[in-house]
């Protein structure tokens, strides 16, 4: 839920994202918040999208689920799972250290072939509706900074810093290679 | 383009011979990106030309340029770990591990991805190739290593580079098993000693990383030897057990793993500095130098290891003690980042494991620092930075996790030396000793200054008495001084308790100059004052609770009556004190007592009293004896707070069985002329006055009910007392009785058997019970028995008068007039309800009407006219109830009985009297009298003469009717 609102925050602002789960399922919001709607990898944007509108439409609507599946399933037809996913990042941007954990567990578990690195981040963000909105907007702005350094590599820790001096948060990050 | 280089040289190596040079020139490019990208290239198209090299047959000119040209980039890369950018020194990091991989021998457990099967590496190299020189290479790739070991010491690290070079080492660990140790070594150095700079998250990012990379590491099956090492640094970092068990590989594996190549182990000595050769050391070292040959030949040996082997012995927790001591004289005034990160608390305190452990992080840092007995060069660098080489020591010992804080000298000793409290005060005494050192590190700098330091205790020359008196003083003010400073570092607890401990073992002064620390501010100290007062209860009971008692009494006092001096004391700071000391002494309770006399503060003082008996029960009767005492109290404020708190003791169904016998002790005082020596012993022969009376049965009264029993014994008691006391009792009784209530089962009880002379009291009771409300019919029915069985006296009756019934009323009214005109007078209140003037209260069992005939139906021979005529005059005294249309009810009434009451006409005189207007009612009265032959009652009639006079001339018309012979 903060990841899709962050991603989707990124992508309005024209940033080349791809967002992927880590975990064994698709989770989406339920009628409570220990009812999930749970999906495998396999299952199409479209047909989540079909299931949610035939089991609750008005609440589905209302929080905004079935517009991001919309959105979803015109970008790429199902969504995709971060380890089976073999292709080269610059950075990767976690919201929940759980998830930072399996990312860059699974990136040193691959073999290295290039050895080109990729910055792993993970800014906390708790599960609600005004922290994910919090969270997206200070995800944008990280990325922001980020696209504007001249080199970010060299300037990335410093710039951590100061996020994490701004926002009170504190950040997770490591470099993994490829 | 650099993109392209690499997939063309790739595919054909021959064009690298061409493509070299422009490589090299990218490789110096201005733009970081360029140069990046140009060491990313490297690191692929290094293994590639040397496989090239190794598989050409022949090897031309231009190949052996080029590989030379390759080799300088080589070290001009590693050189880069230098570099400005933080991008190009990961890049270069990364490089040097793919260098490292393949600079260096494949051996049976290597892990070997399997993209890289193919991969060129040092075994492959033919030991006679024309060019490539395998020792050199492998000489190469060993100072590669050094080169990556020594990047990561640096203190200025980046996380990230320190991330990469992480991660790096595991996968020439893993790949390369062989350098497994020095692998591990750095890890536990990186541990123990992570770079200052390093903010927070920074270092929770760096100790995740080291975690997962130690995980990964512990997976592989070379690992056995260092499993102890990595297990200890895996739980330093707080991996469960669960995981370290999953990762480890089973015995099984590690012994099927063929043992380190002797010949490795050959080689690896050899690069080893010849041992033990430095004079300086020698004395020291001999013993550990031989150690360390036999175990060199065993295993591969590592300056650490030698240095680890070395220490353990002489880790005795004394020199463990004594070295934090040391080390805290050069304790940066701030505490780095990573120490709050790093520390997570040891479990295994104290055990061979832990010490072990303890000496090999001490022997990483002595070895990092140059120091320790494995190092073979003596103390140049050592010499330039005394103070800089202890504090990476010092934390060496803090990450361990044994030592916290580190802002006051002394805190971070408080873990430590808690089970060590015997050793405390010498080294107290130290520390002063040592603090002025600090300034002057030039004396601690060299090798010499090392040796001082490892001899300190030795050295040290017994202090004389006064000195060492001072020295304390002055530590314990430091410690005491730095409440602020150790409360901001979270080491707060760590400061109280080692403050506690101290202080317990010192002496007068400094106990005092403590108390009066916390008493400064009692309530931010208050943990320091229980802290102290538990130390010290802790000792008397070492002590085997023989004598030790009189300091743990002082440290107490000192504390309760340095509060009893604190004006104003409202957050029950000293309830708090005295509930919580573990033991309340003699003394401890004359000053509660004191405290409890002081006027502002009674309540408190009883409230504290009050909750001890309550949580003390083992000591409940003394307790409770101060506060029976205090109940004696003359000051009058505290007698009424006192009288509060008994109630709320006595409430306490606990108490109930226990408390009487206080109240009955008190009562019996009342009759017994020598007093309690309590009230006042000054006044043994005083007669008894109201106002002692009182006193006495004061504290009976307020139990009274709460505890129904008691009145048992006051009726017991009141039958044998002097008229006096029998007074007082009367006036005092009544509230109490009313609390009991008049369903008290006891008290029917006394109803039903009312002990003889005890009447009185029994009346007085049951008068208290009905004052204000009807008479219960049980109680009713008890009074009833006691009449008409045992004691036929009517005034027990008149409370319940209400309850009887008519019949038994009517009965008893002629007794009752009997009595006194006041009781009469009450007797018609009740029966009247006049008393109350509202509505509410009981319906009497006669109405006013029913009443009067009652009055008049009275047989004269059972009670004389006079008081007939005195009770029907009270009647007529009450207007209210006595209108003029009950009255003509009871004049109809009378009137019709046969024969007529005598005092018939007196009351219609009466009547007619107070209501004139009932002239005319009269004179129908009298004519039907004449009917009825009035004449023949004779004092009847003579009223009826007055009547007429009285109402002349209306009664002419009546007087027709009276028979001519009367007339």
């Amino acid at each position: 839920m903060p990841s899709r609102a962050a991603s989707l925050e990124t992508v309005k602002r024209g940033f080349s994202v791809r967002s992927f789960g880590t975990g064994t399922h698709v989770k989406l919001p339920g009628p409570a918040p220990d009812k999930p709607n749970v999906y495998d990898f396999k299952t199409t944007y479209d047909q989540m999208y079909n299931d949610l509108l035939r089991k609750d439409k008005e609440l589905y609507t209302q929080n905004g689920i079935l517009h991001m599946l919309d959105r979803n399933k015109r970008i790429k037809p199902r969504p995709e799972r971060f380890q089976n996913c073999k292709d080269v990042f610059d950075l990767i941007l976690t919201c929940e250290e759980r998830v930072y954990d399996q990312v860059v567990e699974d990136l040193n578990s691959r073999e290295q072939e290039t050895c080109q690195p990729v910055h792993v981040i993970n800014v906390d963000i708790q599960d609600n509706h005004e922290e994910a909105t919090l969270g997206a907007f200070l995800i944008c702005e990280l990325c922001q900074c980020i696209q504007h350094t001249e080199d970010m590599e060299n300037e990335i820790d410093e710039l951590l810093q100061e996020f994490e001096e701004k926002s009170g948060r504190t950040f997770l990050h490591t470099v993994c290679f490829y | 383009v650099v993109g392209f280089i690499e997939e063309a040289c790739k595919r054909d190596i021959e064009l690298l011979l061409k493509l070299v040079a422009n490589l090299n020139m990218l490789l110096k490019d201005e733009n970081v990106n360029v140069v990046k990208k140009a060491i990313l290239t490297m690191t692929q198209l290094y293994k590639v030309a040397l496989q090239w090299m190794v598989k050409s047959k022949v090897i031309s000119e231009l190949q052996e340029a080029c590989w030379e040209m390759m080799s300088s980039m080589a070290s001009d890369i590693i050189v880069l770990l230098d570099s400005d950018n933080d991008g190009v020194r990961t890049h270069a990091i990364k490089f040097v591990e793919g260098l490292i991989v393949t600079l260096s021998p494949r051996t049976a457990d290597s892990d070997v991805p399997k993209r890289h099967e193919g991969d060129v590496s040092l075994e492959r190299i033919p030991r006679d190739h024309p060019v490539i020189k395998y020792n050199v290479l492998w000489e190469e790739g060993k100072a590669a290593l050094e080169q990556l070991l020594k990047f990561m010491v640096h203190p200025a690290i980046s996380s990230i580079n320190l991330t990469a070079a992480l991660g790096s080492l595991a996968t020439i660990a893993r790949q390369r098993p062989m350098f497994m140790a020095e692998v591990i070594q750095a890890y536990e150095t990186l541990h123990a000693n992570l770079p200052p700079t390093l903010a927070k998250s920074q270092v929770s990012s760096v100790r995740k990383n080291l975690k997962l990379h130690l995980l990964s590491v512990l997976r592989h099956p070379s690992s056995g030897d260092f499993q102890p090492q990595i297990t200890t640094l895996l739980v330093d970092l707080g991996t469960p057990q669960a995981e370290i068990a999953r990762c480890t590989p089973s015995p099984r594996d590690a012994r099927k793993r063929p043992r380190d190549e002797p010949d490795a182990a050959l080689k690896k000595m050899k690069i080893e500095p010849p041992l033990g050769e430095d004079d300086e050391d020698k004395d020291l070292e001999a013993p550990a130098v031989a150690v360390a040959k036999v175990a060199g030949a065993v295993t591969v040996p590592s300056d650490t290891d030698i240095t680890a082997e070395f220490l353990q012995p002489l880790l005795t927790p004394e020199n463990v003690a004594n070295l934090v001591l040391i080390s805290m004289v050069y304790l940066p005034e701030a505490m780095p980042a990573s120490f709050q990160a790093t520390y997570t608390p040891v479990e295994s305190a104290g055990t061979e494991a832990q010490i072990k452990h303890l000496a090999r992080l001490m022997a990483t840092q002595m070895t990092a620092a140059g120091l320790g007995p494995g190092e073979g060069a003596p103390g140049d660098t050592l010499g330039t930075s005394g103070t800089l080489e202890m504090r990476p020591w010092a934390q060496g010992m803090a990450g361990i996790g044994k030592v916290t804080p580190f802002l006051t000298p002394l805190t971070p000793l408080t873990p430590f030396l808690t089970p060590l409290t015997p050793f405390l005060t010498p080294l107290t005494s130290l520390t002063p000793f040592l603090t002025p050192l600090t300034p002057s590190p030039v004396r601690l700098s060299g090798a010499g200054g090392r040796k001082k330091v490892f001899r300190l205790s030795e050295v040290l020359k017994p202090l004389s008495e006064v000195q060492v008196e001072k020295l304390k003083l002055g530590a314990v003010r430091r410690i005491l001084r730095a409440e602020r400073a150790v409360a901001a570092s979270g080491a707060a607890q760590a400061r109280v308790k080692i403050l506690a401990s101290l202080v317990t073992q010192f002496e007068v002064p400094l106990k005092g100059e403590v108390l009066s620390f916390i008493l400064d501010d009692v309530r931010g100290r208050l943990d320091l004052a229980f802290a102290w007062l538990f130390q010290e209860y802790n000792a008397h009971l070492a002590r085997g609770g023989a004598g030790g008692l009189e300091r743990y009494d002082e440290c107490l006092i000192g504390l309760l009556a340095g509060l009893q001096e604190k004006p104003d004391q409202k957050d029950g700071i000293f309830t708090k004190v005295v509930l919580e000391a573990p033991l309340i002494t003699e003394s401890a309770l004359e000053v509660i007592r004191k405290y409890c006399e002081d006027e502002s503060r009674t309540y408190l003082g009883m409230s504290t009293l009050r909750d001890l008996i309550f949580k003390r029960p083992s000591r409940q009767f003394q307790y409770l004896h101060v506060l029976l005492d205090l109940s004696s109290h003359e000051k009058d404020k505290v007698g009424q707070c006192l009288y509060l708190y008994l109630l709320l003791v006595i409430l306490t169904p606990f108490f109930l069985i226990l408390t009487p016998f206080f109240p009955i002790f008190f009562i019996f005082t009342l009759f017994f002329p020598p007093f309690h020596p309590i009230f006042c012993p000054a006044e043994v022969a005083a007669p008894w006055t109201e106002e002692t009376i009182k006193q006495c049965l004061y504290l009976y009264l307020a139990l009274l009910p709460h505890n129904h029993k008691l009145i048992h014994e006051l009726a017991s008691v009141y039958t044998e007392a002097i008229a006096d006391i029998k007074r007082t009792v009367l006036r005092v009784i009544e509230q109490p009785i009313r609390g009991m209530g008049m369903n008290s089962p006891e008290l029917l009880l006394l109803v039903e058997n009312c002990p003889k002379g005890a009447e009185t009291l029994v009346t007085r009771c049951l008068h208290s019970l009905t004052d204000k409300v009807p008479p219960s019919p049980e109680l009713v029915k008890r009074v009833r028995d006691l009449y008409h069985k045992r004691l036929p006296d009517v005034r027990f009756l008149i409370p319940v008068l209400n309850g009887l019934e008519k019949k038994e009323v009517i009965q008893a009214l002629p007794k009752l007039i009997k009595l006194n005109p006041i009781v009469v007078k009450e007797v018609f209140n009740r029966l009247l309800g006049t008393q109350h003037g509202d509505g509410t209260s009981a319906v009497s069992p006669l109405n006013p009407g029913e009443l009067l005939i009652a009055l008049h139906n009275i047989d004269s021979s059972k009670c004389d006219m006079k008081s007939i005529i005195k009770a029907t005059n009270l009647c007529f005294g009450e207007r209210n109830v006595y209108t003029s249309e009950v009255l003509a009810v009871v004049m109809q009434q009378l009137m019709e009985q046969n024969p007529l009451p005598m005092l018939l006409m007196r009351t219609v005189i009466q009547a007619l009297t107070m209501y004139p207007r009932l002239g005319g009612f009269v004179m129908n009265i009298l004519s039907r009298l004449i009917m009825k032959q009035v004449w023949k009652y004779p004092k009847v009639w003579e009223g009826f003469i007055k009547c007429c006079q009285r109402t002349n001339p209306q009664s002419l018309q009546v007087s027709p009717g009276v028979p001519r012979c009367q007339g």
